[in-house]
């Protein structure tokens, strides 16, 4: 018998998948990458507030900054999650990134029905300052996510942090969820929101296409 | 409840979504206002083919009370978001409806336990139906077994993880044979229910149940349950119910 999946023996409940999809390029060096690291740190300790939310939200990190994008964490429940320090440098390959994003997702969902561990709608938040800088690939990438969102396979958000190309945020994101524009580099507040929201939704039942969150007025306004 | 003679057997579960602001108050006007309709439909014999018909005119006065209710208080339709099942049991036939997650199970002819429906799950885990949808009409099973029946049980999803066994792999292709009623769940309470005690202390005893620490851990969520024992010799239904609630705010 394999043990790869000992984890779901330990831990049976139910998973809420959440991948963050983070831009580490140059451009978000110093005040923003302090601010993102911060709120990382924040999205663990308030996640491990609920022990219920911390046995089910699982997350995944890919960043992108240079050539290509990384795999920086696979999906991990809150007690073996580690907030990283990430660094900043390099292009902003958006496209790769969300095609990874997409890849380690459904690698997760194929394990799940494998192992017949229940989950909830995942969640895929794209963090960027900038605009794509590996070509086109952006947009088949991007309307994979939106077709999985409108088939209600998953939660997209984009959030963009100042400096970002609102233009191309917006072709990318679905029709009926703009991106949303960070004020400020309250990455703290945002994350406190993405905690709460994942808490509501790993522990409350919805209608189909039904997503009731917290608002997202403290720390964002739609770019739309 | 059972009907005027005594001779049928109706009941009604509702459970509001966690995630609408007023669902107590949408299970509540469905559990009322479905009772009235089958409270006045047991008065009839009722025909096989005419089951869905039946179920379906009550979700519509359903769906309508729930909607005047919305307008009169300026609130959206998915603010009451309930689920809904239920069930009207004749001394020779149980006729039974389910719109959203929960169960029923019943037991005819001293066979097995059985699932009427099987469990109502999307591909997540949490997503499943509600009567303010549009689509509740479609999403709504119906069923009628012209056999005598012995036991019946309805129930929300809070009980579903010890009183069903649920198929270890591909959750999303299951059907009502890959889940099975647990004979260790529902048969003590079936025989505690055709013991000869008064309503009184069965009430006081499902409520203990209910509470026990060891089921509360298994549990996730509200408790409801609706449990019904034909009692042969007599001919009589003897119903008993009894609920707890875990969350005041949510659940009914």
């Amino acid at each position: 018998m394999s043990l790869d999946h000992v984890e779901f023996v330990e831990n049976p409940e139910n998973r809420c998948p959440v991948v963050l999809i983070l831009d580490t390029s140059e451009s978000m060096e110093g005040a923003p990458m302090e601010a993102l690291n911060a709120g990382l740190a924040t999205f663990k300790y308030e996640v491990e507030r609920d022990p219920l939310a911390s046995l089910r939200v699982e997350t995944a990190i890919i960043t992108f900054g240079g050539t290509d994008a990384t795999l920086l964490q696979g999906f991990k429940t809150m007690d073996d999650f580690t907030a990283p320090k990430l660094t900043a440098q390099g292009h902003t390959p958006i496209g790769h990134a969300l095609d990874l994003g997409l890849e380690t997702l459904e690698a997760r969902k194929t394990v799940y029905k494998a192992q017949g561990i229940p989950y909830y709608r995942p969640w895929v938040i794209l963090i960027t300052d900038g605009a794509p800088t590996d070509g086109e690939r952006w947009q088949t990438a991007s309307r994979k996510l939106c077709q999985a969102e409108e088939d209600q396979g998953l939660n997209f958000f984009i959030v963009a942090v100042e400096g970002a190309d609102l233009d191309i945020l917006t072709q990318m994101a679905p029709a009926h969820r703009p991106p949303l524009a960070l004020q400020d580099l309250q990455f703290k507040q945002l994350f406190q929101w993405l905690s709460a929201s994942v808490q509501r939704v790993s522990t409350s039942r919805v209608g189909s296409g039904m997503l009731a969150l917290p608002p997202v007025s403290g720390w964002a306004q739609s770019a739309a | 409840m059972t009907s005027n003679d005594g001779k049928v057997l109706i009941g009604v579960v509702a459970d509001g979504a966690g995630s609408a602001s007023h669902s107590h108050i949408g299970a509540q006007i469905a559990v009322r206002t479905f009772l009235a309709h089958l409270k006045k439909v047991s008065q009839v014999k009722l025909n096989p083919t005419e089951t869905t018909a039946c179920f379906s005119a009550g979700l519509a006065n359903v769906q309508s009370a729930i909607h005047a209710y919305a307008s009169k208080t300026k609130r959206p339709l998915q603010d009451f978001a309930t689920t809904l099942l239920g069930v009207m049991a004749t001394p020779f036939s149980l006729h039974a409806f389910q719109i959203g997650d929960g169960f029923i199970v019943g037991r005819q002819n001293s066979a097995k336990y059985s699932i009427l429906f099987p469990p109502h799950k999307g591909v997540h885990i949490n997503e499943t139906c509600f009567i303010t949808e549009e689509n509740a009409l479609e999403n709504m099973n119906t069923i009628c077994l012209p056999e005598p029946w012995d036991f019946v049980a309805l129930s929300t999803d809070g009980l579903e993880s010890v009183a069903l066994h649920a198929p270890q792999i591909d959750l999303q292709n299951s059907s009502s044979e890959d889940w099975t009623a647990s004979s260790g769940f529902f048969k003590p309470l079936e025989e505690h229910v055709r013991s000869n005690i008064s309503p009184y202390q069965l009430e006081k005893d499902m409520s203990r149940f209910l509470r026990t620490p060891r089921l509360k851990s298994r549990s996730s969520d509200d408790r409801t349950l609706l449990i019904g024992g034909q009692i042969t010799q007599n001919n009589r239904s003897s119903p008993a119910k009894q609920r707890q609630s875990v969350n005041h705010s949510s659940k009914v």
